[in-house]
């Protein structure tokens, strides 16, 4: 482009001086506003398997609750997941603090207006309803040792009902917690919350197929009713994903390009393949062992896959300083203090 | 109790002490009109604060090499340098600082409490009780917030809490040469930055500003604010910043419609078809 053909005098556009090209509102064009997020991988793991615990133990308390003797398999099963789950979390947790040895400050105080707060708690109230829940299946089934006959006298469905609200919980939080940052990626949809929890549900029921499928001895995969629940949870999760997006607008633009793109792209195949295979074996009564596993596999993949996009591609939108101006721009509701809205 | 020895130390964030009395707020007026870029606030407050050197980068941009606020640079000078229709150009500087909001999302986050307001109405950190989860970091609209490697806590702007204990201004207020930097009582201040404004107004500056000396739409009004004369995003300001607590609602409405209504189908899918009853 020759010098002549540049636009000159106009507000906003280039402006040639000398050899220099000065664009006059955006010095600060390669300077992201926001500050970087400081979590990784750990957290990523840590909203995974959260996710599982949560999910697990409240469709194990849902079977126990709702399906009797006959799905007292997938009811223990399922509790068990859910705390084998839940070990990893404190660690991970702790890990990416900047000061482990004060993971427990988070629990000085009672502060609902922080949902990390409120995640700590549920957190830990969590842990012990599932602990609790496992010692008290373990009691029932005649397997506990010393604390036995305690434990047997603590009516099974108490801790199991008890625990739904917190485990719910730990599965939502986490998505709330993101949306109340200023990281557009994260905070201009309401639906990540709402996102994290389906997934929640979904991986949940996934693993917990899984080890009951992995440990029966027959040739058979799960029942039909819960194939129709695997697809019902993958399909609302798909479709819950392409609400968050859409909400999104352009600030989702960090997930739908580059590495992360590329990641949740392969969260949804995976999503798609488990909503697939479920929906085909919820047309018989049981479904083969192998293609069960295989789905539980996907379903899981997929969540765990969904969680490292969705956190990673908060340092890519963070670092979007263009996105971050869109997000916090002025408009006819927010008009912000711009120099067209002059004070005093 | 000797708080740096175990377990001693495990306990002394978790103590709670009485808060003192509330004072007059304070805060900071930044004139960028007055400000001639010579750094003195940011030399003054990294020694005041005995903060590190962040390391000798070249930006490539403007002569500015600190580019943004940090864990460890609590003043940060932003140089525009902005060529002019008529020709010539001219520089903008602008003394960017932590905002001590009146409604500070970071400390809304933080989730152990660190984060407080102190009795002068700054937004303080305290670093005995900050464990390093990194919230405020995300949750600050400005980019305020950094997470030191050195230790792993959040740093920010105290506003010189230790000196104005002491009943002195903050080193950075005490070192401008130009009174571009103003302390003092929020009230005060207020009232001196529309005056300022209205005389900028009569001699013809009619594209001055204050940012964020009142409420917006969407975000509280800031106790350390700006006189500006370029749009926000020159000095590297949201325009419009957002409050990220403010759709907290319907977030865990969502969240928890969601939780209700799939809860709900799998109830039904455990309880099980006629066929497997039978």
């Amino acid at each position: 482009m020759s010098r002549r053909e540049l636009p000159l005098h106009e507000p906003g556009r280039s402006l040639v001086i000398g050899a220099a090209v000065a664009r006059p509102r955006d010095a600060y064009r390669n300077v992201p506003i926001l500050a970087r997020p400081t979590w990784g991988h750990l957290i990523s793991a840590y909203f995974f398997f959260g996710g599982v615990s949560s999910g697990a133990f409240t469709l194990g308390s849902l079977a126990m609750v709702g399906g009797g003797a006959r799905r007292r398999p997938l009811s223990r099963a399922a509790h068990v997941v859910s705390l084998i789950a839940l070990l990893p979390c404190p660690p991970l947790l702790i890990a990416d603090l900047g000061k482990p040895a004060r993971f427990h400050h988070m629990l000085r105080i009672f502060k609902p207006s922080s949902p990390m707060n409120l995640g700590a708690w549920t957190l830990t109230a969590h842990g012990g309803f599932s602990a609790m829940t496992v010692l008290v299946d373990l009691a029932h089934a005649d397997k506990l040792p010393i604390l036995g006959p305690l434990g047997r006298r603590v009516p099974e469905s108490l801790l199991a009902v008890g625990g739904i609200p917190t485990a719910l919980a730990l599965g939502g939080y986490t998505g709330v917690l993101l949306g109340a940052t200023s990281v557009p990626v994260w905070s201009t949809s309401p639906l990540l919350g709402a996102l994290f929890m389906a997934s929640s549900l979904s991986t949940g029921l996934a693993a917990a197929n899984l080890a009951v499928t992995l440990s029966g001895p027959g040739k058979e995969g799960a029942k039909r009713p819960l194939s129709a629940l695997g697809f019902t949870f993958a399909a609302v999760e798909l479709a819950l994903l392409l609400g968050y997006l859409l909400t999104s607008g352009e600030a989702a633009k960090p997930l739908l390009q580059g590495r992360h793109g590329r990641l949740l792209g392969e969260a949804a195949a995976a999503l798609g393949i488990s909503a697939a295979l479920d929906a085909i074996h919820s047309r018989r009564p049981v479904a083969p062992r192998s293609t069960s596993v295989q789905t539980a596999v996907a379903t899981l993949v997929g969540g765990a896959l969904l969680r490292v996009a969705v956190v990673g591609a908060g340092d890519a939108s963070a670092g979007d300083r263009e996105g971050t101006l869109k997000a916090m721009g002025s408009s006819r509701g927010n008009r912000g203090w711009g120099a067209g809205n002059q004070i005093g | 109790m000797n708080d740096g020895t175990f377990p001693a130390n495990l306990l002394a964030g978790m103590r709670r002490v009485d808060p003192p009395p509330a004072e007059e707020p304070t805060g900071f007026f930044t004139d960028s009109t007055l400000c001639i870029g010579c750094k003195a606030c940011e030399v003054a407050c990294k020694q005041w604060n005995a903060l590190p050197a962040d390391g000798m980068k070249w930006t490539g941009q403007s002569y500015d090499n600190t580019s943004h606020l940090s864990a460890t640079t609590w003043r940060h000078v932003s140089f525009t340098e902005q060529a002019l229709p008529e020709g010539g150009v001219r520089w903008l500087f602008n003394s960017d600082v932590c905002k001590h909001c009146t409604a500070a999302p970071c400390q809304e986050a933080c989730p152990t409490g660190a984060l407080i307001r102190n009795e002068f109405d700054s937004v303080y950190v305290q670093q005995d009780v900050c464990n390093g989860c990194g919230y405020c970091v995300s949750a600050c609209p400005f980019g305020v917030l950094g997470r030191s490697a050195a230790d792993g806590a959040a740093h920010k702007c105290t506003l010189c809490y230790d000196r104005q204990k002491d009943g002195i201004e903050p080193a950075c207020a005490k070192a401008c040469p130009t009174a571009s930097i103003q302390f003092g009582p929020v009230s005060q201040l207020r009232e001196r930055a529309r005056q300022r404004l209205d005389e900028l107004h009569r001699r013809g500056e009619r594209d001055a500003y204050l940012y964020g000396a009142d409420d917006s739409d969407q975000y509280k009004r800031l106790n350390a604010f700006f006189l500006l004369t370029e749009e926000p995003a020159a000095y590297n300001l949201p325009p419009a910043p957002l409050r990220p607590s403010s759709a907290m609602g319907r977030r865990y409405l969502w969240s928890a419609a969601v939780a209700v209504g799939l809860g709900a189908l799998g109830m039904v899918a455990m309880r099980g078809s006629r066929e497997e009853q039978e």
